[in-house]
């Protein structure tokens, strides 16, 4: 950060526009507290070798149907004769069973959502992480070369656009999960996390690319557009080189809040057994098996539901702040939901 | 909008017959099948004739009301006529909700933006878009209908049998789907009223002497509106069209998009293709609905390119 010395004798600091961003950002309290949020909910999951071993003492899919655990001192069954699982020890069995144990099988419900948690939001980072790149690369292609390249992708995101994202992601999901994805030489087995993976991903890509298609067609009539093919600048410099640093904010701030998007349409899919499958586990997978246990256990299916809640309200407001602070003036708006309604892209 | 609509019906296809990695046949013979039986499956429905002649007679038995469901042979259209009366009352209970709420808070929002109430309400809204159906629907099924006991564990009572079991059947699902989309629109009418409010002709208004109320409702108001009635249309279009297929699954509503999960979970081809169907039906219906009333709400539709910029 250079500074100019001024007349009247003071200095003056000269920032660039990531470090005003910045600051706008810190100013946001809401923001960063919600940023510190999503923080400690990725520590937490991350933490999960370290509870499974040091304190549970058991694994995410180890069952204890017919073992008992020491509370304060008393012998109780981890599944009572009725099927009833045993509830939150929190503390008092030396931290087993601290959120108790889910359903007849007897697992540790607080490691399982720990591993799950694992699985949530790594499906979300990196369906975020091909989504946007994908969305980012035919947004360029299709709003710099318009004409047939345009017609011809557009035309594709409207069709996949106008599915009902849920009910085909599902369809799609339980397909694949029967007998995994062939594509020539890649093949990937029916239970791999890949499988949600491209599912997510085939249907979050149109929401993302149309704004940005529409934003890259008007940059590309801006001047300095002109200017480099002027100074003899290839497609892919203008593109790369040109366009995309203009998109950078929009980019992020839809990075963001296409996890929090995703997680939510995983948790869904997983739920109706279209996404993960045994044996890994993901937040839906525990609400699926909580939901049978509603009524002699709610916390099972209420404690997966307010971390995915959680970590999507975090984001959501991250979202929000870095928008406020990257472009003050922004028209874009996209707003992570549960894939039943449409964001509302950049208005071009 | 047929492209899209033949697309679409290609697009299923292709997911249930050509994505798995197994014969349909083998599927519906079920484990312990003798190649006999799997054969005459085979021939009963078609799975040996190449895949664009299957797909031609499905197609067929679609518009000649003939497509049944493989296991057990019940006619799919019969079964999504049963269901629709399920499905329209969620919808439409949920979208009036949805509608009024999110309007009213946005207005609030708007009109006292960068106040506490705006804050505390965009904080909602936020919340609102944040918490997903399977939160919502175990916790209210749990205070409300185990522990507090009022409304009933919901299964969808009809209207022309009982209509106050039908309200008390469906108030939770109602709410529960109106949440979600309360958030949004809250959040769209805000925005869209900020953006309009800064207008000139606003000031223009103002500066003629209009009340502060004559400007918000005749101005403000129905510019805003227009972006939202797009919106709408989309929303409700894709309600009806089954997308609440959570909320009917976890409210054990007997709606179409039940209809729906239960197929798919089953590799029952017939009756997603008839949903899907039927779902982009309502769609394009009502997005022409939009679109009419784009004309009517926005005179610059109506008199095309003879008005100025």
């Amino acid at each position: 950060m250079a500074s100019e010395p001024q007349p009247d004798g003071t200095q003056a600091g000269e920032r660039g526009p990531w470090a005003l961003a910045l600051r706008r950002f810190l100013h946001n309290r809401l923001a960063v507290v919600f940023l510190g949020v999503f923080v400690l909910i990725v520590l937490f999951v991350l933490a999960a070798p370290l509870w499974a071993n040091h304190v549970a003492h058991t694994g995410p899919n180890k069952t204890h149907t017919l073992e008992k655990i020491t509370v304060d001192g008393e012998e109780v069954d981890v599944v009572n004769v009725e099927g009833r699982p045993i509830g939150p020890q929190f503390f008092a069995a030396d931290g087993k069973f601290f959120l108790g144990a889910d359903s007849r099988l007897g697992r540790d419900e607080m490691v399982r959502l720990m591993y799950g948690g694992r699985t949530s939001l790594l499906i979300g980072i990196t369906t975020a992480l091909i989504t946007t790149a994908l969305a980012v690369v035919l947004g360029l292609l299709a709003g710099y070369y318009r004409g047939w390249v345009d017609t011809v992708i557009a035309r594709t995101l409207d069709v996949l656009w106008s599915l009902p994202v849920l009910l085909f992601g599902i369809a799609l999901g339980v397909s694949l999960a029967v007998g995994g994805l062939k594509i020539g030489p890649i093949e990937v087995s029916g239970g791999s996390i890949w499988i949600p993976i491209f599912v997510i991903c085939i249907f979050t890509v149109p929401y993302i690319a149309r704004p940005i298609r529409g934003e890259v067609l008007a940059l590309s009539k801006k001047e300095f557009v002109e200017a480099a093919v002027a100074q003899g600048a290839g497609p892919l410099r203008i593109m790369f080189g040109e366009i995309l640093p203009n998109l950078a904010s929009t980019i992020i701030v839809f990075f963001t809040l296409t996890i929090a998007n995703n997680m939510l349409f995983e948790a869904a899919l997983s739920f109706l057994g279209a996404g993960v499958q045994p044996p890994n586990s993901s937040w839906g997978t525990l609400i699926t098996t909580g939901v049978e246990l509603l009524n002699t256990q709610p916390t099972l299916a209420i404690i997966p539901g307010t971390m995915i809640m959680l970590t999507v309200l975090a984001l959501n407001i991250v979202g929000d702040g870095l928008r406020d602070a990257l472009d003050p003036r922004s028209k874009v708006r996209l707003e992570a939901h549960a894939g039943m309604v449409e964001p509302k892209g950049a208005s071009v | 909008m047929v492209a899209v609509l033949f697309a679409v019906s290609v697009i299923v296809f292709l997911i249930f017959n050509v994505v798995p990695n197994s014969n349909p046949a083998q599927r519906l013979a079920g484990k312990n099948a003798t190649p006999v039986l799997v054969k005459s499956i085979e021939e009963e429905w078609g799975f040996d004739e190449s895949l664009p002649q299957q797909y031609v007679t499905m197609m067929e038995k679609i518009f000649t009301g003939d497509l049944t469901s493989y296991k057990p042979r019940i006619p799919v259209d019969e079964q999504i006529f049963e269901r629709i009366p399920a499905t329209f009352s969620l919808s439409i209970g949920a979208a009036i909700i949805w509608l009024f709420f999110g309007l009213l808070l946005g207005y609030i929002s708007a009109i006292r933006a960068g106040g506490w109430l705006d804050r505390l309400l965009t904080g909602v809204a936020i919340a609102g878009v944040s918490i997903p159906v399977f939160l919502i629907a175990p916790v209210f099924l749990y205070l409300f209908t185990y522990k507090l006991e009022i409304f009933p564990n919901a299964q969808y009572v009809p209207f022309t049998e009982d209509p106050f079991e039908w309200v008390n059947h469906l108030i939770l699902p109602w709410i529960t789907l109106a949440i979600l989309s309360i958030g949004f629109y809250s959040r769209v009418l805000r925005s869209n009223m900020l953006d309009v409010m800064n207008e000139d002709y606003v000031r223009t208004a103002r500066a003629k002497g209009l009340s502060e109320r004559r400007v918000m409702t005749r101005h403000v108001l129905r510019n805003s509106l227009i972006p939202i009635v797009t919106l709408f249309g989309l929303d409700f279009g894709a309600t009806i069209a089954g997308t609440a297929l959570i909320t009917e699954f976890l409210y054990s509503l007997d709606g179409v998009g039940l209809y729906a999960i239960e197929a798919v979970q089953k590799f029952e081809l017939p009756p997603v293709m008839g949903v899907t169907i039927y779902g982009a039906f309502f769609v394009v219906f009502v997005n022409t609905l939009v679109d009419i009333a784009y004309a009517y709400l926005d005179p610059r539709v109506r008199l095309g390119e003879t008005a100025a910029s």
